[in-house]
Formats: structure tokens, C-alpha cells, sequence
């Protein structure tokens, strides 16, 4: 197995442990420089949504930041860095800003309905209808980011990975830490309820009309 | 392919895996096979185009910049890190 293991190591990886090796932390410090401090603005755009406060946004994506630093020699160069910071960044926002904010509706909502049975949903039962899709263009990016803020946590963070961020569902699963089954049904289940919200906004600012 | 009696499962085995196939996370085949139901089948379609639409607009919607106090803010927790190492 071991043998296995060497005999597929490509030149690229061999050279890039070697470079790992040779690197000095003056190196180090610069290639973090060059490689993670670009990728600030998608990283509080995603503490943004994950906290739904700016403060707080802020605060998650100086020790993001801080973490990611004190152990960017574990970062293996040529592997996805934008993955490896998102992962610092969720772990941080689960286990400080989810326990301080407290919030009782964001309890895990897995499992609490079968999606399975909502999968086979007709073309008319997804709370946004197609027919209405031009009014999706007049909807402020305000009551967007409001709508995907009512979501709970889990759905809010798969939906943002994917639709914003362009995550793979495999890339996806390891930022949250969690089986790709359960990203597709958090992906699913957001997806549709942030549909069913919209529809309801756009009926309230009177985008499209009631009924059929 | 043209078989009426098959539309409905088609449409139910199109919507059952678009979200998948719109995520870039269906095969070849599957995907082939989608495409070409999508083309024929305007409810499907436009229920494609749907989802599209709400995707380019939730990537429209979250654009951020991060403000240039954090920049400043990481910045200098960093240098404070380097300083005590």
C-alpha cells in the first residue's frame, strides 16, 4: 500500500514538498501575502452572511485570518487554498459566533423533513413560479441578502458555498465537515425555501401578481 | 425519445436531477440526457432557467469589499504574530 502511495506521487507534488522544505518563513510570510490576503473581500462576504452583522463579519475574518497564518506551513502548496481558508472560517463561525449569537431558530434543521419526497415536486410547487422569473431581476440585492439571512445556519452557508462561491459538492463537504449527502439536502431544502421567501417578497413589493 | 407516454417520468427524472446537473455534478450521460430533455421540454426548460437566474442573482447580490479598516485590522494582528514567534 505504502509502495502504492510513493508510486503515485506526481514530479509536480515531489517538487512541491521539496519547495516546502526549502521555503523560508520570509518566503512563507510572502506567499501568504501574495496568495491569502486577495482572497479578504470573498472571505468577509462570506462571514457577512454566516453572522448577518458587519462587526461581527469583521471580527471573524481577523481571526480567520490569524489562524490561517499560525498554521499556513500544514497549507500544501498546489492544493485548493481558498477551500482550506473557507474551512477555517466555518469552523471559526460554528464553534465562537453561532454559540455567542444563540439565536433558538437556528437549530440544525436536518433531518427534520425528508427531502426526498420534496424532490419529486411538481413544475408549480417550488414557491417561485417560472412564469415569474423576469421578476426575480427587479428584486434588490437587499431583499436577496435579507431572504437568504432567514435561513437557518447549515442551508445559508451550502447555498452561499455553491451558488456564490462555486464550491464542488466534494469541496463543499469538507469546509462543513459533513457527508455530500447532507450538502445536496441542505442544498435543496435552502434553495427552496429561499425560493418560497422570494416569492413572498416579490408578492409583497408587488413584483408579480397574487394567485395564478 | 418521442414516446408521449414517457413525458411525465422524464420530466420527473429531469427535475429530480437538474439541481445536480445545473451544479456541474452529473456525468456525461446524465448530463446528455438532460440536455436533450431540456430542449424539448419548455417546462423544464424554463424551470432551468429559473434556477439560473436565482444563482447569478444571489452571486450578483453577495459582493462585498472588505473594508480597508480590516485590511488594516489583519494586518496588524499578523505583524503581531510574526513579532512573537
Amino acid at each position: 500500500m505504502s509502495e502504492q502511495g510513493e508510486g503515485s506521487e506526481t514530479v509536480a507534488e515531489v517538487a512541491e514538498q521539496e519547495h516546502a522544505r526549502e521555503e523560508s518563513q520570509a518566503e512563507r510570510d510572502q506567499r501568504f501575502e501574495d496568495e491569502a490576503m486577495p482572497l479578504i473581500d470573498q472571505l468577509y462576504g462570506a462571514a457577512l452572511r454566516m453572522t448577518r452583522n458587519p462587526a461581527d463579519a469583521e471580527d471573524l475574518v481577523q481571526e480567520t485570518f490569524a489562524k490561517a497564518y499560525a498554521a499556513f506551513h500544514q497549507y500544501k502548496p498546489g492544493t485548493n487554498l481558498k477551500a482550506w481558508l473557507y474551512r477555517i472560517l466555518t469552523n471559526s463561525f460554528i464553534n465562537t459566533y453561532r454559540k455567542k449569537q444563540r439565536e433558538p431558530l437556528q437549530s440544525n434543521a436536518d433531518d427534520i423533513e425528508d427531502w426526498q419526497e420534496a424532490r419529486a415536486a411538481s413544475h408549480t410547487s417550488r414557491g417561485l413560479r417560472s412564469a415569474e422569473a423576469e421578476a426575480l431581476d427587479l428584486i434588490g440585492d437587499d431583499v436577496i441578502k435579507q431572504a437568504l439571512s432567514e435561513l437557518p445556519d447549515d442551508f445559508r452557508m451550502a447555498v452561499y458555498l455553491a451558488d456564490v462561491e462555486g464550491f464542488a459538492y466534494k469541496e463543499i463537504a469538507e469546509i462543513m465537515d459533513t457527508p455530500i449527502g447532507t450538502v445536496m439536502s441542505r442544498l435543496h431544502r435552502g434553495r427552496r425555501q429561499l425560493r418560497t421567501l422570494l416569492a413572498d417578497h416579490a408578492r409583497d413589493l408587488g413584483l408579480v401578481r397574487e394567485g395564478r | 425519445m418521442t414516446d408521449q407516454p414517457d413525458e411525465r417520468c422524464q420530466c420527473e427524472e429531469a427535475l429530480a436531477k437538474l439541481e445536480e446537473y445545473l451544479d456541474s455534478e452529473v456525468g456525461e450521460l446524465d448530463a446528455g440526457r438532460l440536455r436533450e430533455h431540456l430542449a424539448s421540454c419548455t417546462s423544464c426548460y424554463s424551470e432551468a432557467e429559473l434556477e439560473q437566474r436565482l444563482r447569478a442573482l444571489l452571486r450578483r447580490s453577495c459582493l462585498e469589499t472588505a473594508p480597508e479598516t480590516l485590511r488594516i485590522r489583519v494586518r496588524t494582528s499578523i505583524t503581531v504574530l510574526r513579532a512573537s514567534r
